[in-house]
């Protein structure tokens, strides 16, 4: 994938900012910002419209699809001058029937370039660059040069990393902290949230409220299909691999759906099932989740209106997540997600410990097991950045290929300001120790 | 802007070495470390730095398949443990749960995972597979009526397949040890 | 296999509305009244999925500001019609659909030639003062045309939905109602047509006879469930019998009043009802006494019940059946609050009906104060035609130095409110009712981006509902609140 990066030119975007303004621009969001609020935070100051709008604030929105073209919407007319926006998809046809910054003849190019240039066009003033890649291309600086990042994602994937992303990279130290506002849909249901990293809950701590994808039980596929799915998780899931065993099955190519299709359809008939379509086919294999312009609106709408109140201080913002359905009837859910104990990614406790330079890995161990305050009974360590083994409890191959290095001093294993991770029965995740040799 | 953060414009910080490791690894780390795997159970790393894939040996020591060895590969993904293991047996076998393919029938590793199950739940829902194959929710639907109709005729067969002979003119793998 | 531009372009709604909703949508014709923010936010949502052909009437001339909220329009577009402008920019999104444009004063057009208007599907309007819109609300409602009336300022958006009603039918149990459908004896096309609530029902009960009176719970029950309704089909593609088995697992489960609600019935305000209690306590009281004694655990009935094949009688029967209960049900729950009244010595009637008959979470009796200060805004433009529009004092420090019109502007602004709460019979003062008007103050009319695509983002999606006939639409009103992001719906 080509890698394309504008270099934002700050001052000279900002120049052309002001003098693209025209009388009464401003003048619906003047009205929120020139006057003090009952709700808005203490440190707001009204009057202050001109710097606010002009500010050097800088955003990231990951990802240009149905969400990220009405993020960007929504910030440049909110007065947000300087966006990236990070994608890396090209446009499909199918993405038309929401993804408004498209228009047919730009089906097969990149979204993140299409978008940004579409804004910009329209939207006298604002800088908007882009990055057709992916989020995992960039490192921690890159990160920290937002104030603020907007997630319009469909992937969970993609969400877990920018979220850990996010949380690792405050450590410790509060100015390091960038705010992430995720929105996220299904149909006729979506969620807005704000994560402040080590702060709020974060993405990984509701993991298990994500609605399950919806699986059929091997069995019922193998010999009692009766819905239409059966049939064609059977051709993908047990004939195909059956029959082409040395073809790799790819969702995207055409001549495959077609394949699979044809095979759950000829299974169907045979079970006196019926609804086997192309459409379902791809539907189920590629487990599409539909998709919609009006409940992109809504999400998008409230993450922006959240970031909006974020950064101008105008009014309280949201604590922190925002459910909608659509579905039956409007209904909003309002509510603090709790932080979970034992998330993997900010449930992680740290600890720096000052240890001897001459202690063996054997003796740290036993040292970590009588420690009155982390209360540790099996402890297996790991080198945290090489993620090297030191010494682990189980299974017996690991056990018998680390047990060796009880002998060692830990200091050949792990250097000065090193991170170790710890795992153990009696920790809800791990526990992280950085080593400062005394 | 709120208060919570200020803009840091120095890179000083760029070269601190910071856990680059998934939230994924390590949970498959902590799962791992702290199975209490049976002596009827073995695991082995082609790939020993690969946590994420990993074969397992069961050995059953009672039973209809007392006698064998039955391997699994096991596939975990950046997902985990939203997304369950992909686990599947490298052999050839006379199971009314595992069809001939390799593909295995066991809920929990596809329509009733759940995230706070972990390794371990698994290769105890494998074992049982082995001591207590299920007819009423069959793959190898032979396997599974033979098992239903006539238990003395399912453990000849199962015996049979274990030596890598035919049942009904299919051929299994040799399991023997 | 061919599939065509067009099932590609929107298949990931008609993996929603299916090709039946999307055949609905096609041929129905929005009329858009004032092209707002809100406004073309809502055509947008609506051109994008395929609408058939929408209509902007608007006398407007675009002036700075609009283009300065409005994603549909340029700095050239300044001194251009509004109508005209946000058209061609909105018809751009899709090809498949027409816009129309009508330069005309919405208001003249109203008063002197209201059947222009019978000619949409639907109509929305932006910004019309309640008098022309009650006129229009008359002619359409005669027509049974439904009017979405959608109003945003500042952080707060408000719609409601004005759906004529269907005839009514006697009433019967839905128990009563079951047992008058013979499934052996109707004809095939009746059988295709039997709810699928009744469906469900009349094999729920051959279950409970067959097993001791208990609900299918394991999940080899349930399998066999659902071969039980499977076996009643007469043919495969009997739709109701999939829309039963569909929803077989729900008949199987046991509702439970949600988690969130139960918290709310353990608040220690619940619990301790005194002389001092705010009236949200003691109906949220009295609620959780009709759980617990005559709603057999379950909350009081909504009275809306999902779209599903059947003859329209036969569904309207269902409804009606539904909100008879709907209504049982509310005033049941209307005699526990006098109960509780009356043992902490207040009178009966300080509680009134209808807030008794709003939505019970928490959110919504903090949210109809917006409400209220919507209306009192629309009363305030028809004396001034104008919005209020000042600095606010809510500090003690500012009141010294506000400026005779910042005070003359929110008492007008509070006086609206206060007739409008003695008018509704709102005795309990809102909390913060002042600070609420200063936030109006301050809002003074303006139209923020994100509120407008938000409430637009909602609009559309109602409109969508009703359109296709597919998913339940609200009843009948949505107050959003963006400065603490939560909506809540209400019977106005």
């Amino acid at each position: 994938m080509s890698e394309t990066q504008m270099q934002t030119d700050l001052q000279g975007g900002l120049e052309t900012a002001a003098s693209k303004d025209w009388p009464g621009r401003w003048s619906h969001l003047y009205k929120i910002l020139d006057r003090r609020g009952p709700f808005a935070d203490p440190s707001f100051t009204p009057d202050h419209g001109d710097e606010i709008l002009l500010n050097t604030c800088r955003v990231l929105v990951i990802g240009a699809g149905g969400l990220g073209c009405e993020i960007l919407k929504n910030l440049a007319l909110s007065g947000f001058k300087n966006i990236e926006v990070i994608d890396m998809d090209t446009i499909d046809v199918s993405n038309l029937n929401r993804q408004f910054l498209f228009r047919p003849s730009d089906v097969g190019k990149p979204k993140a370039k299409v978008a940004s240039e579409f804004i910009m066009k329209r939207v006298p003033g604002v800088k908007v660059t882009y990055y057709h890649g992916k989020i995992q291309d960039k490192d921690d600086d890159y990160y920290l040069g937002f104030q603020l990042i907007i997630c319009g994602l469909d992937s969970v994937e993609a969400r877990r990393w920018i979220n850990a992303t996010l949380v690792n990279l405050v450590d410790g130290e509060p100015e390091r902290i960038r705010v992430l506002v995720d929105g996220g849909t299904e149909g006729f249901k979506g969620q807005a949230r704000v994560i402040i990293p080590t702060i709020t809950s974060c993405y990984e701590c509701s993991l298990d409220m994500l609605g399950k994808q919806r699986t059929f039980p091997i069995c019922t596929i193998a010999n009692t299909p009766r819905l239409p799915e059966h049939c064609i998780e059977w051709a993908s899931a047990i004939h195909w691999p059956k029959e082409r065993p040395d073809i790799k099955m790819d969702t995207d190519d055409p001549i495959h759906i077609q394949w699979l299709y044809e095979t759950a359809l000829k299974r169907a008939k045979e079970f006196n099932i019926t609804g086997v379509t192309y459409s379902l086919t791809q539907g189920v294999v590629k487990n599409i989740i539909p998709a919609i312009a009006s409940t992109n609106a809504i999400i998008a709408a409230s993450c922006c209106n959240e970031a909006f109140k974020l950064i101008t201080t105008s009014q309280p913002y949201l604590n922190n997540y925002m459910m909608y359905t659509g579905n039956e009837g409007l209904y909003t859910y309002t509510f603090d997600h709790q932080k979970k104990p034992d998330c993997p990614v900010c449930g992680n406790e740290r600890v720096t410990m000052e240890i001897s330079m001459e202690i063996t890995v054997e003796d740290f161990i036993e040292y970590l097991k009588e420690k009155q305050d982390i209360q540790l009974k099996k402890p297996s360590l790991s080198h945290a950045v090489t993620n090297e083994k030191i010494y682990w409890q189980s299974p017996p191959i690991f056990e018998e290929k680390t047990r060796p290095n009880l002998e060692r001093k830990l200091l050949e294993m792990v250097k000065q300001g090193d991170e170790i991770t710890v795992t153990d029965t009696t920790l809800p995740i791990s526990l992280q120790i950085v080593v400062s040799y005394i | 802007m709120i208060k919570i953060w200020s803009i840091k414009k120095d890179n000083s910080s760029a070269e601190k070495k910071k856990p680059k490791v998934s939230a994924a690894q390590i949970r498959v780390q902590k799962d791992l470390t702290e199975l209490a795997l049976p002596d009827t159970m073995q695991m082995n790393f082609p790939d020993e730095a690969d946590l994420l894939n990993f074969n397992l040996s069961i050995t059953p020591d009672e039973g209809f398949y007392r006698g064998g060895v039955f391997r699994f590969t096991f596939n975990i993904n950046n997902n985990y443990p939203h997304d369950p293991p992909k686990v599947r047996c490298s052999q050839k076998i006379y199971h009314p749960n595992i069809d001939l393919e390799g593909n295995v029938c066991l809920n929990i590793l596809r329509e009733d995972w759940k995230p706070v199950l972990n390794l371990n739940s698994v290769l105890v829902g494998l074992q049982y597979l082995f001591l207590e194959p299920n007819a009423d929710d069959p793959l190898n639907k032979d396997a599974a009526e033979d098992l239903r109709t006539n238990r003395k005729n399912f453990e000849y067969n199962v015996k049979q397949s274990m030596r890598g002979k035919d049942v009904k003119g299919v051929y299994f793998d040799n399991v023997l040890m | 296999m061919h599939v065509d531009k067009k099932t590609q372009k929107y298949d990931r709604q008609l993996r929603l509305w299916h090709a039946s909703g999307q055949t609905a949508l096609e041929t129905a014709k929005v009329c858009l009244i004032n092209g707002t923010a809100t406004g073309c936010e809502i055509l947008k949502d609506l051109v994008l999925p395929g609408i058939g052909s929408f209509t902007v009437v608007d006398d407007k001339i675009v002036d700075g500001s609009d283009v300065g909220n409005t994603f549909f329009l340029v700095p050239d577009s300044i001194g251009k019609s509004r109508a005209q402008a946000v058209t061609e920019f909105l018809q751009e999104l899709n090809e498949d659909v027409k816009g129309f444009h009508f330069s005309e004063n919405p208001i003249a057009l109203i008063e002197n030639q209201p059947e222009y208007f019978l000619q949409f599907s639907i109509v929305i309007t932006t910004n019309i003062p309640e008098k022309p819109l009650l006129k229009l609300a008359d002619t359409l409602w005669n027509a049974k045309i439904p009017l979405v009336v959608l109003r945003t300022v500042g952080f707060i958006g408000y719609f409601r939905i004005a759906l004529p009603e269907h005839t009514n039918v006697p009433f019967l149990s839905l128990e009563q109602y079951v047992k008058t459908f013979n499934f052996d004896t109707l004809d095939s096309m009746d059988h295709g047509h039997i709810p699928y609530v009744v469906i469900l029902l009349k094999y729920l009960e051959q279950w409970k006879q067959d097993h001791d009176g208990k609900l299918p719970s394991t999940s080899a029950e349930r399998n066999e469930f659902k071969q039980l309704i499977q076996s009643g089909k007469r043919n495969a593609d009997e739709e109701n019998f999939d829309e039963a088995l569909s929803s077989a697992w729900r008949a199987c489960t046991v509702t439970k009043v949600p988690r969130q609600v139960e918290e709310i019935f353990k608040d220690s305000s619940c619990e301790n009802i005194t002389s001092e209690s705010s009236n949200f306590w003691i109906i949220v009281r009295a609620i959780r006494e009709f759980v617990a004694n005559e709603g057999q655990g379950l909350l009081p009935l909504a009275g809306s019940v999902p779209d599903m094949k059947a003859y329209t009688s036969g569904y309207v029967a269902m409804q009606n059946i539904y909100r008879q209960k709907a209504k049982e049900d509310i005033s049941i729950v209307r005699a526990h609050v006098h109960d509780i009244l009356t043992s902490i010595g207040r009178s009966v009637d300080s509680i009134s009906d209808n807030e008794i008959d709003s939505r019970w979470l928490r959110d919504s009796q903090e949210n109809i104060v917006n409400y209220v200060l919507i209306r009192a805004m629309d009363r305030f433009y028809e004396s001034h035609n104008r919005y209020p529009d000042a600095a606010t004092f809510f500090l003690e420090d500012d009141a010294e130095e506000a400026s005779e019109e910042a005070r003359s502007e929110f008492s007008t602004l509070k006086t609206y409110v206060n007739l409008l709460l003695g008018e509704w019979d709102i005795t309990n003062y809102p909390e913060h009712l002042d600070n609420h008007i200063h936030e109006i103050c301050r809002a003074g009319g303006s139209e923020l981006a994100n509120i407008a695509s938000l409430l637009g983002g909602m609009v559309s999606q109602e409109i969508i509902k009703l359109i296709t006939r597919q998913y339940i639409p609200i009843n009948n009103s949505i107050v959003f609140d963006g400065i603490r992001s939560m909506s809540s719906s209400y019977i106005l």
